[in-house]
């Protein structure tokens, strides 16, 4: 007879005897220095944030549209998190458990409740103080446009993005341990944003997310269908936690081998990597059947073997990628947009979702790099491989961009737009074709080499290593702030002049990638 | 019209199972797992291994082994079928307190040194007077002198070895054992066989997928698969051992 008390006992004794061996471990001088460092960033970006908002406050008809219209949008953004919440937990996210605790503790004679409740309770935590956090900062800047009290905009909106940080990850727990399938996950989370966005086109409170959303403008205007959000949290919770042992162990170990290496490939910032790992862990597999099958070559074709095999890989992309693909094409078109209206910083955004994009269109080089014995085995020079290989991804870049087009669009004139885009369309798409090509084909960074530089060369070394590739195609957007606001006296000359420049930046980068050689591990 | 919920069917119980006999060690009833494209892993698979049986598994690479064990463990989940541990559906709570699963590789924790992970899994399990033992199987396999070690830092032999000890500790009917031999030394190897034939002869079952030759003379079965399915279960013999392992 098992007795489960005991084997309970017995695993609550041990793991505080592994937290007290955790805490032996820690080098508190070391541990207390970063807590300053990102204490002191955290301030700083504040700081830059806040320098970016005009200092006069709205009156008091402004600040009611706002109140009125905010929660919709935040609540779209609750949806989105929820949404993705719900993907993970389709794909039995989103807790992640150490390999040691899912083969031993999981497998003993223990109720797997009493195993997984305390790593689930300690991730809504951690994300419930997250959210506040981030809320909090949000509050703060807030309150300096708005008329409102500064206190009550801080814990209105550090309380609204607890809750969601709880939700979004509650809501996974609840679809894991109900072992929801991802197809039916995914359209829950379709219909989540979906009901979201409703709200935001009809302008009416209908989804008990905005709803939610609606506690953050409590100090501006109090309504009580706020309350409703709350109550759905806490359900959220308790359904959560009420069947959290019911996880599937099976993606429970898978996820924990895979979580491990992907901590292990942040720190050591290989990108690649990452990117490989987090495909691995959303099952984002290549198509068994491709969308479309290229025939077998004539004998003499002039099809260049690697423009082929290029295309041969993004007809096997999944649905999922093809999707982000576009998704971050809208979002580029949509910050570019903004930039245009005057939100000057929105170029970063652009840059990085185009940066983004292009990471998977440069699918079939970083292939290569991945397998470096094969790339070294074709009788040419590698970095000739590497550029036959970019004129695909350029090709895709420029469908990418076509999406970032017609979605710039809801925010500039379309007269606006298309002239941009002529002048822009090469240099943007080459641009982010090339950057992500040069992030992935200089692999992992060579630790030890780089420690004898020394810590402090090493860790810029590291973080260019990071910076410089999304820079690429962030300074090829530059040339849109030369353009003016006036539709009327549009200066493409003054754009298409400043595009030399960005040409012969992506020039250098294309020398660069020529350079390249295959990496043994 | 697939369930929107991957939950576990309701197990069969003897009286709506004929087929379902309690007293075997472990049981496997139309076991299936493919992962939906179309690539069966194991193939309806109907197997009966009974108390105090040593089960060779062998096939060649890719026959389904590792996929069998990790069902019969629970840590895979059948496409279709059960799989039976003394006589509970696999993954309960009793069929985890019948069954040690030692897997290909090791897992072992980061922060707890090899006697500290000794102590953990005995008392998870309830093993009682579990020190007496754990100095014994420490001595076997030559750790006597690493048991205030970090296992995270062994090398892959040292972790197999503390992998076998963790599967040892504990009280158990069935030990399903997947490549136990590979990165041992010879003087592992050895003890590996004696402890395996002890266990067995105490009166618990062992499956152990290997090719291991000197496991042999003390099986008392083998069980051949191919492409997920089976293909052998009889006598065990070296001649016969190759040709599984061969594929032909």
């Amino acid at each position: 007879m098992i007795d489960v008390e005991a084997t309970t006992a017995a695993l609550h004794d041990l793991r505080r005897a592994r937290r007290a061996n955790r805490l032996a471990d820690v080098h508190w001088i070391d541990a207390l220095y970063r807590v300053y460092m990102v204490g002191l960033v955290g301030v700083i970006l504040v700081l830059l944030a806040s320098g970016q908002l005009p200092d006069d406050k709205v009156n008091a008809a402004d600040a009611a549209t706002f109140a009125r219209e905010a929660p919709m949008w935040l609540g779209l953004g609750i949806a989105v998190a929820v949404g993705i919440g719900l993907r993970s937990g389709g794909r039995g996210g989103p807790l992640v458990l150490e390999a040691p605790v899912v083969m031993h503790e999981l497998n003993a004679p223990v109720p797997r409740a009493e195993v997984v409740r305390s790593p689930a309770i300690k991730q809504l935590r951690f994300l419930a103080f997250a959210g506040a956090v981030a809320g909090a900062i949000v509050g703060e800047l807030a309150a300096r446009r708005l008329p409102v009290n500064i206190a009550a905009a801080v814990a209105c909106c550090a309380l609204t993005f607890a809750l969601a940080g709880v939700l979004a990850s509650a809501t996974a727990m609840a679809a894991s341990g109900r072992r929801l399938r991802w197809w039916p996950a995914n359209a829950l989370a379709v219909v989540v944003i979906g009901w979201s966005v409703l709200d935001v086109v009809t302008k009416h409170t209908t989804s008990p997310l905005t709803m939610l959303a609606d506690i953050a403008l409590w100090p501006i205007t109090f309504r009580a269908v706020g309350v409703v959000g709350l109550v759905l949290v806490a359900v959220v919770v308790v359904l959560a936690l009420s069947r959290i042992g019911d996880l599937s162990i099976e993606h429970a170990m898978r996820r924990a081998g895979l979580v491990a290496q992907l901590r292990f490939a942040v720190t050591l910032q290989d990108v690649r990597t990452v990117v490989l790992l987090r495909r691995q862990l959303s099952q984002e597999n290549p198509r068994l059947r491709p969308w479309l099958r290229i025939g077998r070559a004539r004998r003499r074709s002039l099809v260049p073997p690697a423009w082929k095999r290029d295309w041969q890989s993004y007809l096997r992309f999944p649905l999922p990628r093809v999707v982000r693909m576009v998704m971050l094409g809208v979002v580029a078109g949509l910050s570019l947009g903004l930039m245009w209206r005057g939100t000057i910083p929105m170029v970063i955004v652009a840059g990085v979702a185009l940066y983004l994009a292009a990471y998977d269109a440069a699918e079939p080089a970083a292939q290569e790099v991945d397998h470096p014995t094969r790339w070294e085995s074709y009788p040419d020079q590698p970095g000739r491989l590497l550029l036959q290989h970019l004129a695909a991804s350029f090709a895709v870049m420029v469908l990418v961009c076509l999406f970032a087009g017609v979605s710039a669009l809801a925010l500039a004139p379309f007269e606006v737009v298309w002239k941009l885009w002529l002048v822009l369309i090469v240099p943007v798409a080459l641009a982010s074709a090339v950057s992500a090509t040069i992030s992935t084909a200089q692999g992992a960074p060579d630790v030890a080499g780089l420690a004898g530089l020394g810590p402090d060369i090493m860790g810029w070394v590291m973080l260019a290593r990071v910076v410089i590739p999304p820079t690429i195609t962030v300074v090829a957007l530059l040339p849109l702030l030369g353009a003016g606001s006036d539709p009327a006296q549009l200066q493409t000359s003054r754009v298409s002049n400043a595009t030399v420049y960005t040409l012969f930046l992506v020039g250098g980068a294309i020398l660069y990638l020529r350079t390249r050689k295959p990496k043994h591990l | 019209m697939t369930s929107p919920f991957a939950l576990p069917k309701q197990p069969p119980t003897p009286a709506t199972e004929p087929r379902l006999d309690t007293s075997a060690a472990l049981q496997t009833l139309d076991l299936s797992k493919d992962y939906g494209d179309g690539m069966g892993l194991v193939s309806e698979l109907d197997l009966k291994i009974g108390q105090g049986e040593l089960v060779m598994l062998v096939g060649p690479n890719g026959a389904g082994k590792s996929t069998l064990l990790g069902l019969c463990s629970g840590m895979l989940e059948p496409t279709n079928g059960w799989a039976f541990v003394a006589g509970h559906p696999s993954g309960t709570v009793e069929a985890r307190a019948a069954l040690s699963f030692l897997p290909d590789s090791p897992v072992l924790y980061d922060d707890l040194s090899l006697g500290e992970h000794i102590e953990y899994v005995a008392r998870l399990h309830q093993t009682q007077e579990w020190e007496e033992y754990a100095d014994d199987l420490v001595e076997m396999f030559g750790l006597a002198d690493r048991v205030d070690d970090l296992p995270s830092r062994f090398s892959r032999g040292l972790k197999q070895k503390t992998g076998l000890i963790l599967g040892l500790i504990r009280p158990f009917r069935l030990m399903l054992v997947d490549e136990p031999f590979v990165g041992l030394d010879t003087p592992g190897q050895e003890t590996l066989v004696e402890i395996l034939g002890d266990v067995v002869e105490q009166g618990a079952t062992v499956v152990c997928s290997t090719h291991q030759l000197d496991l042999v003379p003390r099986a008392t079965r083998c069980i051949g698969l191919q492409d997920g399915g089976l293909v052998y279960d009889g006598k065990v013999t070296a001649e016969k051992i190759r040709e599984l392992v061969g594929g032909d």
